[in-house]
């Protein structure tokens, strides 16, 4: 157990970890406001 | 410096004030850009773009609020009061950008401290880690902070010059 969480905390699974989550915030993102670009934030979508 | 304080109000006052005063027909009517809803082209485009909510949202978003060129495709018009469209990116970028590069270097100065500091740089130390992420989420009033007690910057006598 004591071995899978150093595993767990090194560089490469963190970095993957981070990379996935960030990846999941920008899909949700783009999920909640689709096309969201310059011009259109203070705009209500019709 | 007041002088300049002043004129730099007055035009900026003049802009905020002039810029509602601009009327929709005429805000385009120095370019050539239309209302994405009247471009032929756009309209083209949007009819045929695939029936799904990825593309109809941004596609009615579009035509309600934006200048298409004649390619059909939305363009910026570098307008004042589409300036908080350019700096709200621009700031969340900066933020973000200062937010890595502060909780990185804060991880580094607190690895610094402990025992094996070479390690933690291969098995990340969660709770150090955690301390610096909440410290890069403050990296503006700290950068400050930092600046203000040169804990930032080094001493000029640390400085080395080159002979001249």
């Amino acid at each position: 157990m004591k071995h899978l969480a150093k595993y767990l905390t090194s560089a490469p699974i963190m970095a993957t970890a981070a990379l996935v989550s960030l990846s999941v915030v920008l899909i949700e993102l783009n999920h909640i406001f689709p096309g969201l670009q310059y011009g259109t934030y203070f705009r209500s979508l019709p | 410096m007041r002088k300049v304080f002043s004129i730099l109000l007055a035009g900026l006052l003049w802009i905020s004030v002039a810029s509602p005063a601009i009327a929709a027909s005429e805000a385009y009517a120095d370019t050539h850009l239309v209302p994405c809803a009247s471009s032929p082209a756009f309209n083209e485009r949007m009819q045929n773009a695939p029936d799904n909510y990825y593309f109809n949202t941004p596609y009615q978003s579009y035509a309600a609020n934006l200048l298409c060129g004649a390619d059909g495709l939305p363009h910026l018009q570098l307008r004042f009061d589409k300036a908080l469209d350019v700096i709200i990116p621009f700031g969340l970028f900066f933020y973000v950008a200062g937010f890595i590069g502060w909780s990185g270097r804060a991880y580094l100065i607190g690895s610094n401290r402990i025992a094996k500091p070479e390690e933690a740089e291969i098995f990340i130390d969660i709770v150090l880690a955690i301390k610096a992420f909440t410290q890069g989420l403050l990296w503006p009033l700290l950068a400050v902070k930092e600046l203000t007690t040169s804990e930032l910057t080094a001493p000029p006598s640390e400085v080395s010059v080159s002979p001249r």
